[in-house]
């Protein structure tokens, strides 16, 4: 039951975030004004691995909007991306983004980190974060 | 002479070396030309399939090298995305592991992410080319995100492509040789040996002595059998032509040995003859009677004329008239012969082509004694042996046609006196006694050229030849009249005296007729018996 109930409120959630985008979010302190759409793609799927020089980027999935996202920025389906990463994950090199649960937490983590990168909802964007690229559908 | 089988020229094959025997043999030759062929056809395949096996094996080869590459594309595609060394790397060795790949270099950009192996430098075989695949980014096509490049092992390829055409071509040559084994066999057994078996016993038969040739088994209704039974019939019929052949040689030399006896045996002289008149051949017969060799001999010629005597050239004319008319010409020649006298022979010359003659001789010495016997006998008086009226006739005719000059002929006619009383009463024998003792004392008086004949029943005729004067006649004329004068013995015992009187007619003209000196003669004698008998008279001129 809460299964269905969940699995009901994210397809809700997913489409309220449609309406509103996706915002592709940074830390304020990163320096980063803006982001082009490819540069983001390849930061969350590994291909560029630093957000900014010396240190490795913190990629983080916001787990409800996952499919959304990625439909939105590399017209793939979970399953492609998900094999995908199984390709590299044995390798043990590039490492897929970290995944969260919430919005909330997503933007906590952050606001925590200069070189964290996630994506919430647009219409969640707050003073914490800097959202640099706004995906539509 | 014996019939021989037809003579054939010596087995050519016999003898020789073994390699003339090969190319003589039809088997061996047919073999030899097969395999010969056959191999040459299995071997140009076999290289042509290695060639072209190994290309396309060659090929093959690239493309599962192509197709290994597209195999892993996807995660080469990833791993370059990613620029992951380590992805990129596993899928390079993994790549190698095949081994016909010698070196796999992975790059991202101008970035190599992985390179393994390493390119072989081999320079004897062909360096296959290096095979690039473009990676795309996984979530763009249209993106290239880096190479996939990997070299072939060229020398491996080389060596998997020409071991695997070598055993096609040691398949295909297998194949050929059993193929060409089993034609060979079957060509063998099924064409040539029957064929060669067909010329053996064709070669080593005997023609005429009845054989034939074995069909040689299951070629009963194909060309083979066709081709026995021909060479059968054709056997079949020059046995018959050789037999008909002896036959009719048989029967020839039957006629021959006939002829041969006849010619041999005949009872006359056959011989043949040129246009010079010199012998050529002769039977038996022919040599014995004219005292020739048995056979002729090439160093003497024996001229027909000088045989037979012919001084007068009558055998040159009757050999002109058988070559010139072209018909027999027949003559009789008389040739001396022993101290018997002559012998009398009929020729006979037939004319033959070539301008010589065939000569048939007889023996006519009987015919001719008889013939001559005949007319003697038609000129003699059968009781006394004497001429008669027509034998002295003829030849009074002859002696005064011969009568040489200075020589004169004296004709006497004596008639017997009182002969018919004798007759009359001592009968018909006793008369016939007187006759001949009377005939008998007139050729006692006349020499052996003269003539003594009988005209009449006891009137007899005297001829004189070659008399010098008519003196001679007076004294024969006198000599008769004394011997006939005498005493006659008439048998048993009795005896008769007649006498004579002898009328003599004297001649040395040839032209006086002998009718006309006859009668003279008979005159003269009528006068001496008128005279008185026993006594001559010489008639009137003489």
């Amino acid at each position: 039951m809460s299964r269905l109930l969940l699995a009901l409120w994210l397809a809700l959630y997913g489409a309220a975030a449609a309406a509103h985008g996706i915002a592709v979010i940074v830390n304020p302190d990163s320096g980063i004004d803006s982001i082009s759409r490819e540069e983001v793609s390849h930061l969350f799927l590994g291909r560029i691995k630093h957000l900014l020089p010396g240190t490795p980027a913190v990629v983080i999935d916001t787990l409800p909007l996952r499919q959304a996202f990625y439909q939105a920025l590399v017209r793939r389906g979970l399953p492609e991306i998900d094999a995908y990463w199984a390709r590299l994950r044995f390798s043990g090199r590039t490492q897929p983004p970290m995944q969260i649960e919430s919005a909330e937490m997503v933007i906590e983590r952050v606001a925590r980190d200069r070189n964290a990168i996630g994506y919430i909802d647009g219409a969640l964007v707050d003073s914490r974060v800097r959202p640099v690229l706004r995906l539509e559908d | 002479m014996r019939t021989d089988p037809l003579t054939r020229p010596q087995d050519a094959s016999a003898g020789m070396a073994p390699s003339r025997r090969l190319g003589a043999s039809v088997v061996w030759r047919t073999t030899l030309l097969i395999l010969f062929f056959a191999g040459l056809v299995g071997i140009l395949v076999a290289l042509a399939s290695t060639v072209m096996v190994a290309r396309e094996e060659r090929q093959r080869m690239q493309q599962s090298l192509v197709e290994l590459m597209e195999t892993v594309e996807r995660t080469a595609s990833v791993a370059a995305f990613a620029r992951d060394e380590q992805l990129a790397y596993e899928v390079a060795r993994g790549l190698l592991r095949n081994g016909t790949v010698s070196r796999v270099v992975i790059r991202e950009g101008d970035n190599e992410l992985a390179a393994v192996g390493e390119a072989s430098v081999d320079t004897r075989t062909v360096t296959l080319p290096v095979l690039t695949l473009a990676l795309a980014s996984p979530f763009d096509p249209s993106e290239r995100v880096g190479d996939l490049q990997l070299w072939p092992a060229s020398e491996r390829i080389d060596h998997d492509a020409g071991a695997y055409s070598g055993y096609i071509a040691i398949i295909l040559l297998v194949q050929v040789v059993v193929v060409v084994l089993a034609v060979a066999w079957v060509v063998l057994n099924v064409v040539t040996r029957p064929v060669k078996k067909l010329s053996d016993d064709l070669h080593q038969l005997k023609v005429g002595s009845g054989e034939l040739i074995v069909l040689p088994p299951g070629h009963r209704n194909d060309e083979i059998g066709r081709l026995t039974e021909d060479i059968n019939s054709l056997i079949g019929r020059t046995g018959d032509l050789l037999a008909a052949e002896r036959d009719m040689r048989a029967q020839r030399e039957e006629s021959e040995r006939k002829f041969r006896l006849l010619f041999e045996s005949a009872q006359t002289g056959i011989f043949t003859l040129d246009g010079e008149g010199v012998l050529h051949d002769w039977n038996p017969w022919f040599s014995r009677m004219l005292g020739l060799p048995a056979h002729g001999d090439a160093a003497r010629r024996y001229a027909l004329g000088a045989l037979l005597g012919d001084d007068t050239s009558r055998l040159d004319a009757l050999m002109v008239r058988a070559l010139s008319d072209q018909r027999p010409a027949a003559a009789d020649f008389e040739i001396p012969h022993g101290t018997a006298g002559s012998l009398w022979l009929h020729l006979v010359l037939n004319p033959m082509p070539g301008n010589l003659m065939q000569g048939i001789v007889n023996d006519v010495t009987e015919q001719k004694r008889a013939e001559a016997s005949a007319i003697a006998m038609a000129e003699r008086d059968p009781l006394t042996g004497l001429l008669n009226r027509r034998g002295i006739e003829h030849r009074l005719g002859d002696a005064l046609a011969t009568l040489r000059p200075d020589t004169g002929l004296a004709l006497m006619v004596v008639d017997l006196d009182g002969f018919k009383q004798v007759n009359d009463t001592m009968g018909h024998d006793a008369g016939d006694r007187v006759l001949v003792a009377a005939a008998r004392h007139l050729e006692a008086v006349v020499r052996r050229t003269d003539l003594v004949a009988r005209i009449g029943g006891d009137e007899f005729v005297v001829v004189l030849c070659a008399l010098e004067s008519a003196d001679t006649a007076r004294f024969i004329a006198s000599k008769i009249v004394s011997t006939l004068a005498r005493p006659v013995d008439c048998g048993d015992g009795q005896s008769a005296t007649i006498g004579a009187s002898v009328g003599v007619a004297y001649t040395a003209t040839p032209a006086d007729a002998a009718d006309k000196l006859m009668r003279r003669a008979d005159d003269a004698m009528y006068e001496a018996k008128r005279a008185g008998k026993s006594q001559f008279r010489f008639a009137a001129g003489s």
